[in-house]
């Protein structure tokens, strides 16, 4: 069974079950922290600004439940601003603190080097050993539509100290940024939509739910 | 790198596809939900539905169109036509939009397109703009499908709509659509220069070059309709064109 987290922004829950629908899996959507707390395996998805996810989720004590989770080795995968929120600190608005499981900052792509932001399409994915790259090709395209990203090789090394299994995937957009997070063990992150990203990504999308 | 994208642009009219020459002259082209899944099959990096349905009674068909789409294809789904408000793309984006194009009423009401933006965020936003060329070779903004020009110059909307907070810029050249004598490279050029967002053109492909200059003057996106629709070619030729072209794709 997977629990989606719904922290009311509204975004892609419904994409993302549905694509969950199509591969066959059992899911229940919930915003209530102590069946997150006690959850399977859980999707947390996310579109909009990280100041307001943050917000939401505070409001609702998802906090607490996602890092009692987490730390539970509860398998976990978060989802573009999912994926965001579980760093330090975030740029989008006001600075504001994340849910500080991964080190690091998300920021704005440069506007001096992107001509064009957001990134918005089809990019690859450059990496190995993520279980959920499973028989998936290197050169598969995933779909990416975000203005903010965890920037290559900002905070690498106090990374590789907290999380020492750790497999990080990247993606070149003029900069280059962590498009996938693996921690070795529960924890998984995609900057990309996977519930968007055609076959390929309903396969990751299987990857996890195998797992 | 980031890829160049082809989206298929299906014209639904109360639940069916349709397809014409120069705005006008309708003809019957298929069932969206099947004519989607069929090109999410072959590659398609998008999919555009533009409800040109004229009376908002019959809109019902419409939703249900989408919510039936979006279970089916994964990758993202663009809708336009009628979108005079914030609910109106509210009701499109729960029943499985990704992103919501406005036309006519941004003109009528601009403020439509920072509504838009604020509320679901920029990427959501999608202004679609219809031009045709004065004879002084500026570009006019026209409305209604294209039968109202507006007086308004489409150098100063595309400014104006990124100003706004608009995410892509949906340009048709009217004087193209449906002609398969190739995109409007003139406007198109000069708009990818213009704003940091993503143009898409539109209006007028007709060959697997047409749509190869396109991409080599700047645009982001290509959308086509007659050329999938008809058989005249197909996803995968189109993609093996780029390819061949060294224009990123998937």
């Amino acid at each position: 069974m997977i629990t989606v987290i719904d922290y009311k922004t509204g975004g892609n829950l419904f994409s993302v079950c549905n694509s969950l629908e199509a591969i066959g899996a059992d899911i229940v959507i919930s915003s209530n922290p102590e069946q997150i707390e006690q959850a399977e395996k859980i999707i947390f998805p996310g579109v909009g600004s990280f100041e307001k996810a943050m917000q939401e989720i505070k409001s609702l004590g998802l906090d607490h439940a996602i890092k009692k989770s987490i730390a539970r080795k509860t398998k976990f995968l978060g989802i573009c601003v999912g994926m965001q929120v579980l760093f330090e600190c975030g740029h989008e608005g006001t600075i504001s603190k994340g849910l500080e499981i991964i080190p690091g900052q998300i920021e704005k792509f440069d506007e001096k080097i992107c001509p064009k932001i957001p990134h918005m399409g089809w990019n690859t994915v450059k990496g190995n050993a993520s279980p959920l790259f499973k028989d998936i090709s290197p050169e598969e395209h995933f779909y990416f539509v975000h203005s903010f990203a965890a920037k290559v090789p900002n905070e690498l090394e106090n990374i590789n100290k907290k999380f020492p299994k750790s497999n990080i995937y990247s993606t070149e957009y003029f900069e280059k940024f962590i498009s996938h997070f693996w921690d070795g063990e529960n924890l998984f992150a995609c900057q990309f939509h996977p519930e968007k990203s055609g076959e390929a990504g309903l396969k990751l999308l299987k990857n996890f739910i195998n797992l | 790198m980031l890829c160049k994208r082809i989206i298929p642009c299906l014209d639904v009219d109360k639940g069916r596809v349709v397809k014409g020459t120069n705005f006008v002259d309708i003809k019957d082209a298929g069932d969206p939900i099947e004519l989607a899944h069929k090109y999410y099959q072959e590659g398609a990096d998008e999919i555009c539905f533009l409800d040109i349905t004229a009376s908002s009674e019959a809109r019902k068909a419409t939703y249900e169109v989408i919510e039936a789409t979006a279970k089916k294809i994964f990758i993202p789904l663009t809708v336009g036509g009628g979108v005079s408000s914030v609910d109106d793309a509210a009701r499109l984006l729960q029943a499985g939009a990704d992103k919501v194009a406005v036309n006519s009423s941004a003109i009528k009401n601009p403020d439509l397109i920072s509504q838009i933006a604020n509320s679901f965020g920029s990427q959501c936003a999608v202004v679609a703009i219809d031009v045709k060329k004065n004879p002084d070779n500026s570009w006019q903004v026209y409305v209604k499908g294209g039968r109202e020009a507006t007086g308004i110059d489409a150098i100063e909307w595309i400014k104006r709509a990124y100003d706004l907070g608009a995410g892509e810029i949906l340009l048709t050249s009217m004087d193209r659509d449906g002609t398969k004598t190739g995109y409007d490279l003139e406007i198109n050029s000069l708009a990818a220069k213009l704003v940091p967002i993503p143009i898409i053109a539109s209006g007028g492909a007709g060959s697997l070059q047409d749509i190869v200059d396109a991409f080599k003057v700047g645009v982001d996106a290509a959308l086509l309709a007659s050329l999938l629709h008809y058989q005249i070619t197909s996803i995968k030729e189109i993609k093996d064109a780029m390819r061949a072209n060294l224009i990123e794709t998937r």
